[in-house]
Formats: C-alpha cells, sequence, structure tokens
C-alpha cells in the first residue's frame, strides 16, 4: 500500500509541477512580449538650402546699461530664426542671423545697422530698444529704403515706413494704464523717468490723460538713464504722496529706484508703481522682492494661458534653460521675424519694397494672441494688459482689453506737427541727441 | 495478452477503472466542450467590445472635429470678414481689418480647438484662399473632393495624405511627410455659401489607440481603404528589424501578411459596414497567428482592427486543457491506487487458497491457509483445511511416494527401461536404455520401438506374437535382439509390462531390460572352443593315421611312375590329389601345431625361389617377382608357411591363367610383403572373416590355411590384411634397424 500512496504522491507532484511550469512559460513570453513597444521612427529631415541664405541682421546692446534687457530679446529673435529654420526656412531658404552689438550706444547702433545694410547686405534687421537708439537708426533705415522690426513699446509720435513697430504704441499700453489706474488707484499720480525721449514723450501724452481724467499730477521728476541715486526723488514722493507712481525709468537705475523707495518705507500697498519698461526679465535680474504687489502694463506676460504661449514659454526655456523668462520685448521681437517671414513666403521674394508692401496689413498668431500689422502706421494692432507682480516675479493679469486695440502713434491730443514739434524741441534741448547728453558720460562712468 | 490470460485481479481492476473512467472522460469532454464555448464567446465578445469602442471613439474625434468646423463657421463675424474678404473690391486697409478679424478668432479658437493644424477660408466660387493662419501660403483646394462637399453644404473630411510642408509631428518636432487631413464646411451667410472653411489636422491628435491591458499581444490600430496603418500599431519591432519600414507607419506601410504578400485575411473579407471576427486565425502583417476583429469607422473609409496572437487568446483554455488533464490524472492515480487496493484485499483470500493448493498438488500437506475473514472466502478456507487434514490423515502420500522414487532408482540403475505408449510409440528412456541403444533420447522419443528391431535375428512372426500377448494385457518375457543406432546387435532379456489405465484399457507398455550379449558372446566362444579341441584331436589322429598310408602310397607311385605303367596324364593327376592331400594335411597340422618361435636371419627371396620351385605351377600362369636379396628376423618354417599359403591360394585363385605379383620390400621399420593376384576376388564378406578358422571360399580347402598365416604373422607381431579387385595380401612385419 506505500507503494500506490508514494506513486499517488508522485503523480500529483508531477502534474503539479507541470502545470507551474507552462503557466511560467507563458508569463515569460508575456513578458517578453510586452517590452517590445514604444518605437522611434526616423524622422523625414524637412529639406533647407544652406548655400543661399537669407541674411538678416540684429542689433541689441549686448554690453552696457541697456545688455540686461536687450540681450533677452536678441535669445528670443534667433529662437524665433532657428524655429524658422526647423521648418525648413524661408522660401526654403536658411535664415542666416548677423548679430550686432549697439553697445548702449546709440550712435554704434547707427553705425552697425549701416553695416548690416551695406556690408552685411542683409534682408531686414531687427533691433533696437531704447526710442534713442531707433530714432539714430531710423535716418539710416529710410536713406536705404531698408526695413527694421522694432520690438519695444515707446512713446510713439512716429511713422517710418521702413520700420515695422511690433511693440505698443502709447494707445496700446501708457493711456489705458493711466486709465486704469484712475479707476483703480486713485486720482493723484507722480512720474517718475528716465531722460531721454521715451519717458519725456511718455509722460507728456500721459499728463494730457490724466488731465483729461481729471486726475492730477503730483510731481514729475527725471533721472539719467543709469543713475543709482533716487533719495531726492523717494523724498518728493514721500512728501507729495500720491495715489500712484507711473514708473517711465529705464535699465538698471530701476533697482535702485526701488531698493531706495522700499528703504524709505513706501511699500506697493501704500502708494503702487506702475511701470512701462519692467518686465519679467527685469525683475529677474532684479529680484521680485523690491518689486512684489507693483503693476506693469503689457502686451504679453509669461503667465499667458494660450496654447501658443505655452509652447512659447515652453521652446525658449528648453532652449535657453528653465531659470530664464520671457516678456513683452522678447516676444515682440519673436513675432516679429514669423511677421517678416509670413510676408517673404506670401510674395516669394525678399525684395524689400515687396515685402515691406506685403507687411502692411499682415497677420500673425502670436503667443500674445492674435497680432496684424496695421497698413497704415506700420503698427500691430494688440490687446493691452495689466499685470501686477507676484513674488515668483510673475504677473497675475488683472486687466485686459480683451480685444486687440488698434495703434495709434500720435494720441490726439495734440496734431502730428505738434507733437514733431514737441520732439524737435526735446532734440534740441539735448544738443541734438535723443537723450540728455549727460547720460552717456554717466553711463561711461559706471 | 487475452482478457482470458488475465489473473481475477487485474480483471477486477480493470473493471474498476473503465467503470469510472467512462464517466470521468464524459464528464470531462462534456466541460471541456462547454468551457471552450464559453470562452470563444466571451473572447469574441471581448474582441467586439474593445474594435467597436475603439471604432467608435475614432468616428466620435471625427465626428467631434466636423462640429468644432461647424461651431467655427457659424461664427458672426467670421462670416462677415469672409464676407467682406470676398468682394474683389475691398480697400487694403479693410482686407486687413477683416483679415485680421479673423486671425484673433482663430487664434481663440486654436485655444479651443487645439487639434487643429491651420485654418484656411477660400473664396467658394473662385477656390482663391483669403485667409490662411499658417506661416506658408497653402495650395488651392477647390480640387479636392472635401472642398466640393463643403461648396454642395456639407461637413466633409478630406483623406488622409502626407504634409509636403514641414509641421510639427507628435514629438514637437518640425517634418514633413506628417500625415494629416482637411475637414471643409461651407461658411454660410444669409445669401448662400460666402466660403469655404478648410482646417487641417494632423491625424496623430485624432489617432490615439487605448491598447487593451487585457491581452499582451492585444493590438489595436487603424488604417485606411487601402489597408495602410493610420495608426502606429504597437508592435513594429519586427517591421523595423527587417527594413520593412523605417520611418512612420501611417500610410507607408500595409497590413499585408508576409508569407502570402497579400493583405491580410480579415481586411480582405471586410465589407466596411459591420465588424467582423476572425477567431480561427489568420497571418496578420507581422507574420504572427492572430485572432481578431475589424470594424468600421463610422464617417470615414477607415477600419479599427485589433488582433491578439491565438496562443495569447487562447491561453485560458490551455489551462482549463491542464486542469482536465491534471484533474483526470489524479483521479486516475488515486483510482487506480484504490482499485488496485480494493481487489488485491478481494484476490488475496483465492490467492492464498490457489498457493495452497499448489503445495497440496506437491504433496506438501501441512499448510495453513491463514484466512480469518468471516465472509464466504473465510467459510471456504476453513472447509479447505479441514479437507486438508482429512486427506493428509487416509493418504500418505510421501512415504508412497518415496517408495515409487526408490524403486524407479532402482529400476533405472539395473535396468534399460523404455515406455511405449499404446500405438508403440516410445514415451520415456532412462539413460541406460540411451547408452546401449547409442540414441539420444530426443531421437528415440516420439519414434516407433521398430527402429531397435533386428530382422535378421528375429522373424517378424516373432514381433507379431509379442504384440499379441502384451495388447491381451499380458507380461510378455523373452530374450530380444536388438539394433544399435551403428548397427551393432545386443541382447536383451526383456520383460513387456501393459499398463492399465482406471478404465482398464492399456495406456502404455513399460518395457525392462537387461542386457545379456556379453552372456550371449561368451557361450559361442565357448561353443567354439569345445568344437575346435574335439577336431583338433580328431584331425591330429587323422593326419597321422593318413600319413602313415600316404606315404606308402606316395612311395609306390614314385614306384610305380619310375616303372612307366601309368601314362603322363594320370600320373600328374595322381600327383597333384597327393600333394593335395599332404597340403591339407599340413594345414591342419600348420594350425594345431602350436610350436615356439625360432628366430634366424635369412634371404625371403631365396625362401620365395625354393617355395615357387617347389610348387607345381602352371605355365600359362605368370609369376612376378623380384630377386633382391631382403633379410628378415623371423622364423624361416613358418614364415615358408605362410607364403606357401598365399602363394598357393593365388595359383588356385587365377585357375590356369592370369598374374601373379610378389613384392618384398623393405624399409627401416618393417618387412613389407604384398602378394597380388588377378583373380576374381573374394567373395566373402566382410572381407576379413576370411581369416577365421572354417571359412574358406574355396569348394575344397580345411579353412585352416589363412587362419594359420594370421597365427604365424601375429606370432611375428605383424599385420595381414586383404583387399578385392585386385586381390591383394599384404603383410606388415616390424624389424628392428639393426637387423639388416
Amino acid at each position: 500500500m506505500n507503494k500506490i500512496f508514494i506513486f499517488s504522491v508522485i503523480g500529483i507532484v508531477t502534474v503539479i509541477l507541470t502545470g507551474i511550469a507552462i503557466f511560467n512559460l507563458q508569463n515569460d513570453y508575456a513578458d517578453q512580449i510586452s517590452k517590445t513597444n514604444d518605437l522611434i521612427f526616423e524622422h523625414t529631415i524637412v529639406p533647407i538650402d544652406k548655400n543661399n541664405p537669407i541674411k538678416v541682421g540684429i542689433i541689441h546692446s549686448l554690453t552696457g546699461t541697456m545688455a540686461i534687457s536687450e540681450s533677452a530679446v536678441v535669445d528670443s529673435t534667433l529662437m524665433a530664426i532657428d524655429e524658422i529654420n526647423d521648418r525648413g526656412g524661408i522660401l526654403g531658404r536658411r535664415v542666416l542671423p548677423i548679430v550686432k552689438d549697439g553697445s548702449s550706444d546709440w550712435n554704434t547702433f547707427a553705425i552697425e545697422a549701416k553695416n548690416l545694410i551695406t556690408e552685411e547686405d542683409v534682408s531686414v534687421v531687427f533691433g533696437g530698444w531704447t526710442s534713442a537708439s531707433r530714432k539714430t537708426m531710423k535716418p539710416i533705415f529710410e536713406e536705404n529704403n531698408h526695413l527694421l522690426f522694432y520690438p519695444v513699446q515707446y512713446e510713439g509720435l512716429e511713422k517710418s515706413p521702413n520700420i515695422i513697430y511690433t511693440g505698443a504704441s502709447p494707445n496700446q499700453q501708457v493711456l489705458p494704464a493711466v486709465k486704469w489706474a484712475y479707476d483703480n488707484l486713485g486720482t493723484n499720480f507722480f512720474l517718475i523717468g528716465s531722460d531721454y525721449v521715451f519717458p519725456r514723450s511718455a509722460n507728456e501724452i500721459i499728463k494730457e490723460k490724466i488731465h483729461e481724467l481729471g486726475g492730477t499730477v503730483v510731481g514729475e521728476e527725471y533721472k539719467l538713464l543709469g543713475d543709482q541715486h533716487f533719495d531726492d526723488v523717494i523724498e518728493k514722493i514721500s512728501e507729495s504722496k500720491p495715489d500712484v507712481i507711473l514708473n517711465t525709468i529705464n535699465g538698471d537705475s530701476n533697482l535702485a529706484f526701488f531698493k531706495e523707495l522700499r528703504q524709505q518705507g513706501i511699500e506697493s500697498e501704500q502708494i503702487p508703481t506702475i511701470s512701462f519698461s519692467i518686465a519679467e526679465d527685469e525683475i529677474r535680474h532684479f529680484g521680485a522682492e523690491y518689486l512684489q504687489g507693483d503693476y506693469a502694463s503689457w502686451n504679453y506676460f509669461q503667465s499667458l494661458t494660450n496654447e501658443k504661449n505655452k509652447q512659447f514659454v515652453n521652446n525658449f526655456q528648453k532652449k535657453y534653460g528653465m531659470e530664464r523668462v520671457v516678456d513683452d520685448p522678447m516676444e515682440a521681437g519673436y513675432l516679429g521675424v514669423y511677421l517678416y517671414a509670413k510676408a517673404v513666403e506670401s510674395v516669394g521674394t525678399t525684395d524689400i519694397p515687396t515685402v515691406r508692401n506685403a507687411l502692411r496689413g499682415m497677420t500673425f498668431d502670436a503667443p500674445e494672441g492674435a497680432v496684424g500689422i496695421d497698413p497704415e502706421t506700420q503698427h500691430l494692432s494688440k490687446v493691452v494688459r495689466i499685470g501686477k507682480i507676484l513674488s515668483d516675479g510673475q504677473f497675475k493679469i488683472v486687466s485686459s482689453s480683451e480685444k486687440p486695440i488698434k495703434p495709434e502713434p500720435f494720441p490726439q491730443y495734440k496734431t502730428e506737427e505738434q507733437w514733431n514739434s514737441f520732439l524737435e524741441e526735446l532734440y534740441f534741448d539735448w544738443n541734438e541727441n535723443w537723450a540728455n547728453s549727460e547720460l552717456i558720460s554717466n553711463g561711461e562712468q559706471k | 495478452m487475452t482478457l482470458r490470460q488475465l489473473s481475477y485481479s487485474k480483471k477486477l481492476l480493470f473493471l474498476l477503472l473503465i467503470v469510472s473512467l467512462v464517466p470521468l472522460v464524459i464528464l470531462s469532454t462534456f466541460f471541456y466542450i462547454d468551457k471552450i464555448e464559453t470562452e470563444s464567446n466571451i473572447l469574441k465578445n471581448k474582441l467586439n467590445s474593445i474594435t467597436e469602442t475603439g471604432s467608435e471613439t475614432i468616428s466620435k474625434r471625427i465626428s467631434q472635429q466636423k462640429n468644432n468646423v461647424m461651431t467655427i463657421t457659424q461664427t458672426e463675424s467670421l462670416v462677415t470678414a469672409t464676407k467682406k474678404l470676398t468682394n474683389p473690391n475691398i480697400d487694403k486697409i479693410e482686407q486687413f481689418q477683416n483679415r485680421f478679424e479673423l486671425e484673433d478668432k482663430f487664434s481663440v479658437f486654436h485655444n479651443w480647438f487645439p487639434e487643429i493644424q491651420s485654418f484656411i477660408i477660400s473664396n467658394s466660387k473662385t477656390g482663391e484662399i483669403i485667409f490662411y493662419s499658417d506661416l506658408i501660403k497653402p495650395e488651392n483646394l477647390k480640387n479636392q473632393k472635401h472642398f466640393q462637399e463643403a461648396i454642395k453644404g456639407n461637413v466633409a473630411q478630406s483623406k488622409v495624405f502626407l504634409s509636403s510642408t514641414a509641421i510639427q509631428n507628435e514629438f514637437g518636432d518640425f517634418e514633413i511627410n506628417v500625415p494629416v487631413f482637411f475637414i471643409s464646411a461651407p461658411i454660410k451667410g444669409e445669401v448662400g455659401v460666402e466660403g469655404i472653411l478648410s482646417v487641417e489636422i494632423p491625424l496623430f491628435k485624432i489617432n490615439s489607440i487605448e491598447q487593451s491591458n487585457e491581452f499582451n499581444t492585444g493590438n489595436s490600430y487603424l488604417v485606411n481603404s487601402q489597408g495602410y496603418f493610420l495608426s502606429k500599431p504597437k508592435f513594429l519591432d519586427n517591421g523595423i528589424k527587417s527594413e520593412l519600414i523605417k520611418t512612420r507607419p501611417e500610410l507607408k506601410l500595409q497590413i499585408i501578411n508576409p508569407d502570402s504578400n497579400q493583405l491580410t485575411e480579415i481586411f480582405k473579407s471586410f465589407n466596411n459596414k459591420n465588424t467582423e471576427f476572425n477567431l480561427n486565425g489568420y497571418v496578420n502583417y507581422l507574420g504572427n497567428n492572430v485572432i481578431g476583429s475589424i470594424s468600421p469607422v463610422q464617417g470615414t473609409d477607415w477600419s479599427y482592427v485589433t488582433e491578439i496572437e491565438k496562443n495569447d487568446a487562447f491561453s485560458s483554455i490551455t489551462s482549463i486543457q491542464i486542469l482536465i488533464f491534471s484533474i483526470i490524472s489524479i483521479v486516475l492515480i488515486s483510482l487506480t491506487g484504490m482499485s488496485f487496493y480494493f481487489t488485491t484485499s478481494l484476490t488475496t483470500p483465492i490467492k492464498k487458497l490457489q498457493t495452497a493448493t499448489e503445495q497440496i498438488i506437491q504433496g506438501n500437506f501441512d499448510i495453513k491457509t491463514a484466512i480469518n475473514s468471516q465472509d464466504d472466502i473465510g467459510k471456504l478456507s476453513r472447509d479447505f483445511e479441514n479437507m486438508v487434514e482429512n486427506l493428509k490423515e487416509t493418504t500418505d502420500l510421501e512415504e508412497q511416494i518415496s517408495v515409487q522414487q526408490n524403486l524407479r532408482k532402482a529400476l533405472d540403475a539395473s535396468s534399460i527401461v523404455s515406455i511405449i505408449d499404446k500405438n508403440g510409440k516410445i514415451t520415456y528412456v532412462n539413460d541406460k536404455f540411451c547408452k546401449i541403444s547409442k540414441y539420444s533420447k530426443g531421437e528415440l522419443i516420439g519414434q516407433r520401438q521398430d527402429i531397435l528391431r533386428s530382422t535378421k535375428i528375429h522373424p517378424t512372426s516373432f514381433y507379431a506374437d509379442l504384440w499379441s500377448v502384451i495388447q491381451s494385457g499380458k507380461i510378455w518375457h523373452g530374450e530380444i535382439c536388438n539394433t544399435t543406432k551403428d548397427g551393432t546387435l545386443f541382447w536383451n532379456d526383456t520383460t513387456i509390462v501393459p499398463f492399465l489405465d482406471k478404465d482398464g484399457e492399456i495406456s502404455e507398455y513399460v518395457s525392462i531390460k537387461i542386457d545379456i550379449t556379453e552372456q550371449k558372446n561368451l557361450h559361442q566362444k565357448l561353443l567354439n572352443a569345445e568344437r575346435f579341441s574335439a577336431i583338433g584331436e580328431l584331425s591330429a589322429r587323422m593326419s597321422h593315421d593318413i600319413r602313415n598310408p600316404l606315404s606308402i602310397i606316395q612311395n609306390e607311385f614314385y614306384l610305380l611312375k619310375c616303372k612307366n605303367v601309368l601314362n603322363e596324364k594320370q600320373s600328374n593327376r595322381i600327383s597333384n590329389s597327393i600333394d593335395r592331400i599332404i597340403h591339407q594335411l599340413d594345414d591342419v597340422l600348420d594350425y594345431l601345431r602350436d610350436t615356439p618361435t625360432k628366430l634366424s636371419r635369412f634371404n625371403i627371396n631365396d625362401s620365395i625361389t625354393q617355395i615357387l620351385n617347389s610348387l607345381n605351377i602352371p605355365s600359362e600362369v605368370k609369376i612376378n617377382r623380384s630377386d633382391e636379396e631382403i633379410f628378415m628376423m623371423g622364423d624361416e618354417d613358418k614364415m615358408n608357411i605362410v607364403l606357401i599359403n598365399l602363394i598357393y591360394n593365388s595359383i588356385q585363385a587365377v585357375k590356369d591363367n592370369g598374374e601373379i605379383d610378389i613384392a618384398v620390400s623393405r624399409n627401416n621399420e618393417e618387412i613389407l610383403i604384398e602378394i597380388k593376384d588377378s583373380g576374381p576376388g573374394i567373395s566373402i564378406t566382410p572381407i576379413n572373416k576370411i581369416f577365421e578358422p572354417l571359412i574358406t571360399s574355396k569348394q575344397k580347402g580345411t579353412g585352416l590355411g589363412l587362419a594359420s598365416v594370421k597365427n604365424i604373422v601375429n606370432q611375428h607381431n605383424g599385420t595381414i590384411s586383404v583387399k578385392n579387385y585386385p586381390t591383394t595380401f599384404t603383410i606388415k612385419i616390424p624389424q628392428k634397424e639393426d637387423n639388416t
């Protein structure tokens, strides 16, 4: 009987082991199969003609007081060019950027612009930040009947057929901000700006607007570009007790201004500041702690949530680093390249008059939303937004025009002639310069 | 091995196994078939669910896109802007304003409907593109089918094609040849179609497929009406390895069976209307044997295919097979064990009884069955034991057998025993029988006893009498002469006992013989010796008595001869007769006279010469011989007797005409004498018998001459032999070398 028992046990064990073996084999097979996933295919290479590139000039200050703002615009402009090359260039030709340093010196801008046009034989130039630099370059482009894309908001009062203004005109930034401040922050304004053509002109327009609204300008101060001493200005602010400060200071003087302001105990809760030349990239350099709670008015903020912007921010940070931010002038520089590309594609040539003609009325879905080049003024129709600075250096959008606003480079408070003579006065006051001439010596001293 | 040969326990075992296995197998089969049917249905439903859900999902995505496009075309500002832009007389500013309005709208729509890659608005009449959102101006769509459909007022989808310009692919990189398709819809104003909106949608935005996790090898994919992939299949590694495809499979790879080089079976059988299945298995594009289903994607000419490797799909059925196999195995093993135990317990007592019976057959009555059960077999066993006890008491078989065995041993040792069946065939012989008959047991058993008969000795009637005695059941006794295998005879004192069976019929005969050949021979020799001594005495007296009167006759004849009373013929006849009488007398005396041999050295040829001279040799008889001197050591007188006898015989044999060769030679060891004649030969068989006394082939002879010759040769340690044709006597007498 023992034998039978043993045989039964052996039989049962054999059957069980066979079962387990088959089960394991099946599992192994399954494992093996499930590993063969995620296939990477070869991409079809986008064909591009590298022998006959479309040369484009880029001119910005890579050194000097404006370098912190302008070099970032170079980055975004180059990124747009890279993106266009990635998708096959323009007309199948590679876009070749030639970057020139304006050195925060307006005459250098003019010289380099001329170089780009005559020496490098570029088809278009992207560049300029300060109105001073634009003003010095403008005659060069007009003389050569060339084409400049200017990416920064400015005071307006200009309409060159050779310049595409991709930044805001006064009615697309400054004036809506004043109106919003008057409605939301208070009626007493203090104006502070750098002593050159943009702040002077902008404030001229602002004052008209405040007047029109029925508000009061309690103070107006100008400091040289690059000036680091704002104690006297802060004192005046403390005395005049405005409801809101409208800041048109440019460059790194801003940091000195805000440091001094906070040192004097003026927090944004008490007297908020609306800045017109501080964007995400400046905040990144200055540090958000000095600016938190204040406001800025722009057409574009990095925090916009549309798909195009997400992709733009994503691509930029992927290309230049996750710590980097994008802002309005950078976006304006970026979209300028696309507008140019679209125009050239539509006419099939880089011939400048033809392209300029095509550019008038050209539209594009940019990260900030749809933009279109107004055929009359060559400024862009765009949306105006006001953002509040958050602790992470980003903006919370507190107000938006929703619909794009048609550009008005010459505000209706004065006629075009009146504005031109206003500018002429400034020009001659500064010894035929577009900025207070002390600026240069001061700037160079640092 | 037939069933009849099986033991009772094995029969029982088989019966139990068959009785239990048949229902088990039937049950398992039912269970298996039922399970397979259920599993197949489940599989079919799963496939159905995966494929139809998948195709519905894709279909919904397409119709969602169409709805989106419809939504866009119904936007009022879009209709207005389109209407204005189709007006050829519009100025540049107004054109810009309307285009910008569209750009602004599409910027919003782009966020709402991120699947849409680009927007195109065309003049419905001229096909001229009045707005496009992409960087590069697209080609005129007027001739496209979807465009024409849109003019008719429908929302239409184009076929999938590969983009000629670079667009972003699923990985975010720019690539040309990205699969895309258009959806076109009419932009309807108050007066009809104002323009056509065409949107470009990359295929990857809507073709993502949720692969079922249920099967490891499950794979769903989209194909178009030509069988080209519209989605990435789950498994393409083989395709890539075999360099079937390097880039994207969409629109580049067809679902082709690599074995037959044709589109896969399921696709060919598909009518693009209903979901179809193939559960029998077919070879898919990877060359694997799969089952699958195919379902149309509503609103398109696309199909949604789901395939599962057949082995994988039916793995649960394999499990069931294993389960059933295991159950049957376990049940079979346990059944075998139980049946074995049961039948063994049943048949062990029977086996014990059987063993006991065998023991009793062998005479062992001291046996216990050791069965204590109270059932029928237990009772049988006890009765059996009682029976054995009784038997043991009444029959002391053991002693009887012992006596019998001893008797048999004694008989075998003393006698020649054979047993013959009633038909006369030998059924038993003992060793003695074999030894004397020189036959082996195998040669004898089954043979008739007749092979031993010697008909020369016994007449046929002798045997008939014998058989009539024993067939009547009586014992026969007598002397029989039998023949051995080699033909020699042997005498037996034989007793034949007929054995009767229980019915009183003769079953067999036992023959017991005692060899008496020796006795018989001795008896004969004795008789001969007596005869010879009588003859010897008589002969000696007669010879003596005859010699004296014969010498007188000889002398008187000599005198008569000298006186020429007789003619030559008469004298010769008398002379020959006298010679013959003397010779015959010498023969008798030579044979009877037993004188010692006197050795001397002599020349045989001299002796022969003398003998030939002394004999009356007829002139017609030719004697051939040599005169060479050959000396031998021996009794010259006796050797002369030998030579005279042989030569005389030869002369008589050749009668009056013939030749006689006498050859004498010697070598180192012996003298060889050869006497050859041309006579008719010796008629006695066996021929050697001629050397025996009283045997003669001649009418006038004593029969003692050659016997004397043999005696004398033997006295010289020699040998004599004879052969016929020609009649040759050969004598060999050994000689020592130094005698030469």
